[in-house]
């Protein structure tokens, strides 16, 4: 559902996650990134496209339930 | 925790997407001192950053401007303002040129060319003898990024903008704080530019949650006029995840299907079909529904290999998406559903004359914050990133030239009481030791606007429904709103700005008796050009909405018939 993990084992602890997500969604504990706010992850996946060492995964669900229009 | 760090500058942009970037250059290139704030990170979050490809670019050797106006008139349902007509397509062409070449310079191309060195020019949504080239959204933002940075604007971001601060009849800066660690800001200026997009209400749709009309709300708290609210509008999107790209799917032959295999939008747009423009297709998609015949469906399944990798280059977070669900678009159909936005694109917004300027001195607005007075309704894709670079430019020579003339307008005495209830309104669900949770509040609301019957066909008994509950939430639920952090405040305040503007948008349509855009009343289902030619305007005052109308002028063309049929009616 939406962001999933980190995958410590691929994170070069980059940061662009942290820096880019535009829903403020990772926090930095002494340079290691992690998923604070998932609830809020819109899935635009900038995180996925700029991450140095493909360590993130995006799924395509919605984080929360939206209201559609019908 | 108190507002304590104080940033000076001139100018003041609120916005980093195209509308705040360009307005920041053009302020700065007028010898302002300019700061540009953006709740996220300027070139990376908002609408641009994720405007699927396309721009439209009026060019004076090959193209007849006076087609391009007719055109944009007839399919803006002549809700246009018919100078900023004028005024997009003289100002589109030079600045569209003057970016495309920035960005050659710093090696991001951004608009597309073809083997000969031509601009790729296509048309998609709407476009009859008008066209739109094909745009790279990302270096076009981290071009005007850098050519902001090289010109010594100062860039502060992750920066929640909550209020506006008055002193001597001007509005002369803004309240903030930043999301991260909590800190408290307070930024001066001679002049504010308003260029932080719309409400999106955080629905379907790629890459708009963040667009919650923060900066739309603290306008309209403080006495500024809205305009068009009525016309929320919708992009479409898939059912189960968050893309974008309809522009190009339709323009390399996607096609809509409903639940008996029908193409149908030939019934109702029997000129455009496919290509129907926005607020043809999603009021089309209700009806299909509301008749028995849906669900809705993309069918991408007979795009060319070239155009396939086209989208994929145009489009890459859409396809990481559809990569994540392990869906092949171009072999499978997909359902596809209207996708809410609220006053984004060419919804209602700040109302702006021809120099961007609002009815308080001192606060300028530009982009998808405002109606985007020349699109009308919605004339023809492309139009947003042109009208949001556009007003951008003008909104920035025009604050920078108010900033010089006017002078400095801050007096501490003055801006005391603006900053004190400011920081107390901000801070609230920081100080509610439990409370109704955020995200559940704002499905309450989204309840009440997203659905097709507050939303796309409305009725008096809904709307008066939605009115009477969005009130009740702004009453019961809003102020037991709890923050745990800054993050969470930011998302509580989010939730306010939503409710509020949430409101505005059900008291427009309940005042406007026809249909027209997106606006479609079951109870007036024809567009009427005797009564309602005119743009419905809203005024906070106090805890009361002020609304008037004002007939909307028509010095190119006025339209032919007095009772026209609005978008969403099968003809056939």
């Amino acid at each position: 559902m939406a962001i999933e993990k980190i995958d410590y084992e691929k994170c070069t602890s980059c940061g662009n996650c942290f820096t880019i997500c535009p829903m403020d969604v990772f926090r930095n504990m002494g340079g290691c990134y992690y998923i604070a706010y998932r609830e809020d992850c819109m899935t635009c996946q900038l995180c996925v496209l700029y991450c140095k060492g493909h360590a993130i995964t995006v799924g395509a669900e919605r984080a929360v339930p939206i209201v559609l229009p019908y | 925790m108190k507002p304590d760090e104080v940033v000076k500058s001139e100018v003041l942009v609120i916005g980093g997407g195209i509308a705040g970037a360009a307005a920041a250059i053009a302020a700065r290139k007028a010898g302002a001192d300019v700061v540009l704030v953006d709740k996220a990170v300027v070139a990376r979050s908002g609408q641009s950053t994720f405007a699927a490809g396309i721009y439209a670019v009026c060019f004076p050797e090959r193209d007849n401007l006076d087609d391009w106006v007719d055109e944009m008139i007839d399919l803006g349902e002549y809700l246009n303002d018919q100078a900023w007509v004028d005024l997009l397509w003289e100002r589109n062409h030079p600045i569209a040129m003057e970016l495309d070449r920035w960005g050659a310079e710093y090696h991001w191309p951004i608009l597309e060319r073809n083997e000969k060195g031509d601009y790729v020019r296509r048309k998609s949504r709407g476009h009859i003898k008008t066209f739109h080239c094909i745009m790279n959204s990302i270096p076009m933002m981290d071009t005007l990024k850098k050519k902001a940075l090289d010109l010594g604007v100062r860039i502060v971001e992750r920066m929640m903008v909550t209020e506006f601060i008055r002193s001597k009849g001007r509005v002369g800066g803004a309240l903030g704080f930043n999301p991260q660690s909590g800190k408290p800001y307070v930024f001066q200026a001679r002049a504010v530019i308003a260029a932080a997009s719309g409400a999106g209400f955080k629905s379907a749709f790629m890459g708009h949650k963040n667009l919650t009309g923060d900066i739309l709300a603290a306008a309209c708290r403080i006495g500024v006029t809205v305009q068009n609210m009525e016309n929320v509008c919708s992009n479409t999107c898939a059912r189960h995840m968050d893309i974008h790209g309809l522009n190009l799917f339709v323009n390399v032959g996607g096609k809509l299907t409903n639940g008996q295999g029908e193409e149908f939008m030939w019934s109702y747009h029997p000129d455009l079909g496919n290509r129907g423009r926005m607020q043809d297709l999603t009021l089309s998609f209700c009806q299909e529904v509301e008749m028995g015949r849906g669900p809705v469906f993309m069918d991408l399944t007979s795009a060319s290999k070239a155009d396939q990798a086209l989208c994929r280059k145009i489009l890459p977070e859409t396809f990481a998406t559809f990569a994540a669900a392990g869906i092949d678009p171009f072999s499978q159909k997909i359902e596809w559903i209207p996708a809410f936005m609220g006053t984004l694109n060419s919804g209602g917004g700040i109302r702006i004359n021809l120099a961007c300027e609002t009815n308080l001195p001192g606060l300028f607005a530009a982009g998808d914050i405002t109606p985007e007075p020349p699109h009308g309704t919605y004339s023809f894709g492309g139009v947003n990133i042109a009208f949001c670079h556009v007003s951008g430019v003008v909104a920035g020579e025009r604050a920078a030239a108010f900033a010089k003339k006017e002078g400095d307008a801050w007096d501490t005495r003055e801006t005391r009481d603006d900053i004190d209830s400011g920081w107390e309104r901000t801070v609230a669900p920081l100080k509610t030791k439990s409370g109704v949770d955020a995200l559940e509040v704002i499905h309450h609301i989204q309840s009440k606007i997203i659905p097709k019957d507050y939303g796309y066909l409305r009725t008096q008994t809904t709307l008066q429904e939605g009115i009477s509950s969005i009130r009740s939430i702004r009453k019961e639920e809003i102020p037991r709103l709890h923050a745990k952090d800054p993050h969470e405040l930011m998302r509580c305040l989010e939730t306010r700005n939503l409710a509020e503007v949430g409101e505005l948008i059900l008291s427009a349509a309940l005042h406007r008796k026809e249909s027209r855009g997106w606006h479609f009343r079951k109870d007036y289902p024809y567009t009427d050009n005797k009564n309602w030619l005119k743009w419905v305007t809203l005024t906070r005052q106090g805890n009361e909405i002020s609304i008037v109308d004002i007939s909307v002028p028509t010095p190119h063309k006025a339209p032919s018939a007095e009772i026209t049929v609005p978008p969403g009616v099968r003809r056939q």
